[in-house]
């Protein structure tokens, strides 16, 4: 995702251009057909054909429901028991049904992205400019990154009790390592003619970094902000396992104690949509971001 | 010590005129010296030069010469470690749009559309929105883009860039135009257009140029005065009064090659005979 340099991906059109007619610019674009078009249609021609062996493998009674819930069976339980729920209501899991645990899980993991982000950008945006920060960000946040992390749950649950604070901990913790890296690298690809020429012109420090750092390098931390992302849906999961009041996690957890599979598959083919809307519209804010580059991802 | 003066007619060395823009750019005995490992290199070694207010100025050497250490100590990017530069009598401190400069790589910010990069000196500057739009279509007209102001810079070709980075350089009116090799990356044909745009332009609004290439050719094209420097040092100072423009017939005169001779020699090149 290196930032490619304007000039290497164009030398092939031609000069002649000059007076001709204007290179095709493309227009203003619709939001919702940004997000059309960043939704994957491969991808999504994959996930039909998974459904469709799903359904096959349990409509030819190939697997014994017990282990595979047919589909139909998995919509009808998440459609139950989607905004009310005396299941959800009975095992402690708050009031309503599977929609409440899920604005908690996604609740936790945005707001730790968004952290993340505002702890690691601008660390990881100076690190690459700023030698005596690197000499301590870097091995602390690389550390950071190399640790399995889960296994500090026990800690803030001792320190936290069963709250959000210990999972929202855990989930920043994993995310800034990322993003710092993602963050740092931008600029180090970012190339020093820019800041040169921007000085020549005579910007102040504020636009300086505002115009030529923060622009320059934002379809790269984007990129890591989306894997940063896509990474915390699960940890999230696992880190209510360990103490939290609600949740996915929780509930994917209570019905595993019951034998519920059909609960356990409704929960997680929920987790996995809502999870899969938020990397859409993220890869959709990616490309708009980009939309003056020939990264293409 | 090759401390270079010379007596300039000022009034003579413009062909065209009109009110001068430029400043005069003067270097009292400037060093460089970089460490690198432990190492001392002298990229430049005690030059002392006077460029004239609207004069065009071209430094001609081999890569490693100190042209460009040069180059970056007049626009502020780099500190002599000894001597001092001036722009009109002001000591040069640092980068200012009194001295603009056009990169040899694309310096073209590619997140910004043609039209945003050519006002964004201006719009540093506050010049408010209206005068700045007018003062970057004047100039986009002249390098004849027009038609892309509103255009990515990945829609554009080498040489386009080249010229969104002159119509930037112009348009925030600086008394010195500074000019690292900016043609070095492009096509012959696209460097002869280019060459006649900056000529045209500098004719138009007198501004000083100073203007680095390792093309001896470009110089005689391009120059009032030359500068050969090698090893960090000025070793040819010369003049050349040819009318512009020069086209082929021009640079093939005996003077002209005279003078193309006599700089190959500075230059280290033998040229006749071998010998």
């Amino acid at each position: 995702m290196a930032a490619v340099k304007a000039g290497e991906s164009t030398t092939a059109a031609s000069e002649k251009a000059t007076h001709g007619a204007a290179p095709k610019s493309p227009g203003r674009q619709n939001p919702v057909l940004r997000v059309v078009k960043a939704s994957d249609p491969l991808a999504l021609a994959g996930m039909i054909i998974i459904l469709a062996a799903w359904y096959v493998v349990t409509e030819q009674g190939w697997v014994r429901p017990v282990f595979l819930p047919a589909p139909e069976q998995v919509f009808r339980f998440a459609e139950a028991h989607f905004l009310e729920s005396r299941l959800v209501q009975t095992q402690n899991l708050g009031d309503g049904g599977i929609l409440e645990n899920l604005i908690y899980t996604t609740t936790s993991v945005w707001l730790a992205v968004l952290l993340a982000i505002i702890v690691a950008v601008p660390i990881g945006l100076a690190s690459a400019r700023v030698q005596f920060l690197r000499m301590f960000s870097d091995p602390s946040l690389l550390t950071l990154g190399a640790v399995p992390v889960l296994i500090l749950m026990p800690f803030f649950l001792v320190w936290f009790g069963v709250s959000r604070n210990g999972q929202l901990l855990l989930l920043v913790l994993v995310a800034v390592p990322i993003i710092y890296v993602y963050a740092q690298r931008a600029v180090t690809n970012l190339d020093p003619v820019y800041a040169q020429s921007a000085l020549v012109l005579g910007v102040g420090r504020v636009r300086l970094i505002k115009d030529v750092y923060l622009r320059g390098t934002l379809p790269e931390i984007l990129g890591g902000v989306r894997i940063a992302l896509a990474g915390s849906w699960s940890i999230a999961a696992i880190a209510e396992l360990m103490g939290a009041p609600q949740g996915m996690g929780r509930l994917i957890s209570t019905f595993a104690a019951n034998t519920n599979i059909t609960g356990i598959f409704a929960t997680i083919l929920i987790l996995a949509i809502v999870a899969t809307l938020t990397d859409i519209t993220l890869k959709a804010v990616f490309m708009f971001a980009n939309r003056w580059g020939s990264v293409n991802k | 010590m090759t401390a270079v003066t010379e007596n300039h007619k000022t009034t003579e060395q413009v062909e065209n005129s009109g009110p001068v823009h430029g400043a005069e750019l003067v270097a009292t005995n400037v060093n460089k010296v970089y460490s690198r490992a432990g190492q001392k290199f002298h990229a430049v070694e005690d030059v002392s030069v006077t460029i004239k207010p609207g004069e065009f100025v071209c430094i001609v050497g081999p890569s490693g010469c100190g042209k460009s250490t040069m180059m970056n100590m007049a626009t502020g990017l780099l500190e002599p470690t000894d001597g001092e530069l001036a722009l009109d009598g002001e000591p040069i401190r640092g980068p200012s749009p009194d001295r603009g400069l056009v990169f040899q790589k694309d310096s073209v910010f590619p997140w910004m559309k043609v039209i945003d990069n050519v006002t964004y000196g201006l719009k540093c500057r506050g010049v408010p929105k209206e005068e700045r739009m007018s003062i970057a279509r004047k100039f986009l007209a002249e390098v004849n883009l027009t038609h892309v102001e509103k255009s990515w810079p990945k829609e554009l070709s080498g040489g386009m860039l080249k010229r969104v980075a002159i119509a930037t350089a112009f348009s925030n009116a600086p008394k010195l135009l500074l000019m690292d090799e900016p043609f070095a990356s492009v096509d012959y044909v696209t460097r002869l257009q280019l060459q006649k745009t900056v000529l045209d332009l500098w004719a138009e609004h007198r501004l000083t140029v100073m203007f680095v290439t390792h093309d001896v050719d470009e110089a005689l094209t391009l120059a009032d005065r030359i500068i050969v420097m090698t090893n960090g040092r000025v070793v040819d100072d010369r003049r050349v009064a040819a009318e512009r423009p020069r086209r082929l017939e021009a640079l093939s005169t005996p003077t002209m090659l005279e003078h193309k001779a006599s700089m190959l020699q500075h230059l280290g090149l033998p040229t006749e005979g071998g010998a």
